[in-house]
């Protein structure tokens, strides 16, 4: 995840008319089209923007085809990374993993340029995917696994030529954690006369002893061998980033590929076992509801079962530095947590209590 | 959608004259006949029905693939986009999007019913021809026998008449004071609707509701009047007015079969 401080805004609504005018038009789409402010997420019905915080997306129907047509979001806007990302997912498609296909424009493109209000825009347009949400359920969980397993395979067998071309950024899990912190700090400034003492006081610590530490494990990690396994990845492989077919577990889309980087495998692993079985999510939003208690070891076991399952032996290098990369990840995801107010500050130390087990949880169930 | 319903649109050019009080207990007393029953809550931007008729808004709207299944309560079958977003004042559904939303919420919808009952919003608006056009009915007019509303409901027979929209009536609400105690009733306002709208612009007075302290309460519990007052004078008022309206898209028939 590319990290910069903007506030996210939960009703960012659809993608503005002007956009639209210009963007349907190099996509040959008639205006005689509908665009659909509501969607269905397992048969419940959501206004569209409340399920887009970072970029503004709408539904397109024409005739009998449905379109998604999507804001590249802010945080990763720029030429060089849209066309890698976007590239990336088209041979995806094309190697036949399920993620959306791509539409091109009447000229060939990827996307649209779109100068908007002193900054460019890139839209771009893919099939819409019907399908079910993550509900929890058992079965979706064992999938969800096996086909991150299946992704980072085709990712890794096909994708040298994009790396090649359009070098995506490269991070680690340490960065993106010391970044997160902060960031953290940055609101911790920002909002320093509103944070009661004590309060204040726990965030100081929560900063600087996490600082420290993620430097230590990426020290140990990098040691270990982190930095010899490195493909692009996902990078946000979150239970609300996977289309599950109606009728039953299978996954028939995976979607967003804004925060693919390039990046050790166990980036993705950790952070899909972190979402599915640690935090939990107010409904059908990706925004984390109140604070995590203790991981699921039932859940985490079974996602890694299957993880392993599906990937080639070299891939079980990564247990020898997973402890150190949970501990990271946790870092970055409860401090986005409190940066995006789903937590509170006054529970700073209890999710510190979940930071300081989370390695040790995770490396036991990995080695079993 | 199917072509023999009974498509009733409830329009005021102003807001706040009842529209909405009027288009459920309308609603509902087609359902108390024994008809199957749409009720369309059309303000997309205000939707008034959910606070109208409470005890779906806890219930997660359902969607059969992009169509918004309508909520069931007593037997009625209602899309409100009010009750499925809390926050939907904050979502500006305006140009393309509106269509989308209509089609979403109304054109797609197998409703299987009789009687569909459309709460337009005020004003004249995109979202009317939308409407007009793609689901052809025909107009009850509400207003209050005051002079600012007359100039409005003129605004409005206009307009209606311009969209070549066939009117059923005028209903005068707020007409009087009925007192619940001693029965005795009091003309609140001093305006003529029959003078200034009906005689003129050739429009039936249907029906004329008073102001009652009882019907306020009942909309403020979100119960619909009619359901839970059998034998009153306002009920009665209600099965005459779906009755009469009824009766008008009947005669259009017969005189269509005629020619």
């Amino acid at each position: 995840m590319l990290i910069k401080k903007k506030s996210i805004d939960y009703n960012f609504g659809m993608v503005g008319n002007k956009v639209l005018e210009s963007v349907l038009k190099q996509y040959g789409i008639q205006n005689d089209c509908l665009l659909l402010p509501f969607i269905n997420v397992n048969g419940k019905c959501i206004p569209l923007n409340k399920r887009s915080e970072t970029s503004r997306k709408t539904v397109i129907s024409q005739g009998n085809e449905l379109y998604i047509l999507k804001e590249i979001p802010w945080y990763c806007s720029n030429k060089n990374f849209v066309n890698y990302v976007l590239n990336l997912q088209k041979q995806l498609f094309v190697n036949g993993l399920p993620v959306p296909e791509i539409i091109e424009t009447i000229q060939g493109k990827l996307y649209c340029e779109i100068d908007y209000e002193d900054e460019v825009k890139y839209v771009f347009l893919q099939r819409y995917i019907e399908g079910n949400s993550w509900n929890g359920s058992e079965d979706k969980l064992c999938e969800a696994a096996k086909m991150l397993g299946k992704f980072h395979q085709g990712i890794e067998k096909s994708c040298g030529q994009i790396i090649a071309k359009y070098n995506p950024p490269k991070y680690d899990v340490f960065d993106i954690a010391l970044k997160m912190l902060n960031t953290l700090n940055e609101v911790a400034i920002d909002k320093q006369s509103s944070i009661r003492e004590e309060n204040m006081k726990s965030l100081k610590k929560f900063i600087l002893v996490y600082s420290s530490k993620v430097n230590e494990y990426k020290k140990i990690a990098y040691d270990k061998g982190y930095s010899n396994f490195l493909i692009p990845i996902h990078g946000d492989y979150n239970p609300w980033n996977l289309i599950f077919s109606k009728n039953g577990s299978d996954i028939v889309g995976i979607i967003d590929f804004d925060n693919s980087i390039i990046d050790n495998p166990v980036h993705d692993l950790v952070e899909s076992l972190l979402d599915f079985c640690l935090f939990t999510y107010k409904p059908q939003t990706t925004r984390f509801q109140g604070a995590p208690t203790s991981l699921n070891k039932k859940s985490a076991k079974i996602f890694l079962e299957n993880y392993y399952n599906s990937v080639p032996l070299s891939y079980y290098d990564m247990n020898k530095y997973i402890g150190e990369v949970s501990f990271a990840v946790t870092v970055e995801l409860i401090s986005l947590g409190i940066i995006r107010g789903d937590y509170d500050f006054s529970e700073i130390n209890q999710l510190m209590f979940v930071i300081d087990n989370i390695e040790d949880q995770i490396s036991a169930i990995s080695t079993s | 959608m199917d072509d023999s319903k009974v498509v009733i649109y409830v329009y005021s050019g102003k807001g706040g004259v009842g529209k909405s009080t009027v288009s459920v207990n309308l609603a509902y007393s087609y359902a108390l006949k024994g008809l199957k029953v749409g009720l369309i809550d059309a303000d997309l931007s205000g939707p008034s029905i959910p606070s109208l008729v409470k005890g779906l808004e806890n219930t997660p709207y359902n969607m059969d693939g992009l169509t918004v299944s309508p909520g069931i309560f007593e037997d009625v079958k209602i899309n409100s986009v009010g009750f499925f977003s809390e926050e939907i004042d904050e979502t500006y559904l305006e140009g393309p999007y509106l269509h989308g939303a209509l089609h979403q919420l109304v054109f797609s919808v197998e409703w299987n019913c009789q009687v569909l009952i459309v709460d337009l919003p005020p004003g004249t608006m995109e979202i009317h021809n939308e409407l007009f056009s793609k689901l052809p009915g025909k107009v009850l007019l509400v207003s209050t026998p005051q002079e600012v509303s007359f100039s409005d409901t003129i605004r409005s027979i206009n307009f209606i008449r311009k969209m070549d929209v066939e009117i059923l009536g005028i209903v005068e609400n707020m007409s009087y004071y009925n007192c619940d105690n001693c029965g005795v009733s009091e003309k609140v306002f001093e305006g003529d609707t029959r003078k200034r709208i009906c005689e003129p612009y050739n429009i039936e007075l249907l029906a004329e509701f008073p102001i009652s302290r009882k019907l306020n309460f009942f909309s403020n519990k979100g119960v619909p009047y009619v359901l839970q007052n059998n034998n009153c004078q306002i009920t009665s008022k209600y099965e005459k007015l779906a009755d009469d309206c009824f009766n008008n898209f009947n005669s259009t028939k017969k005189r269509e079969r005629m020619c």
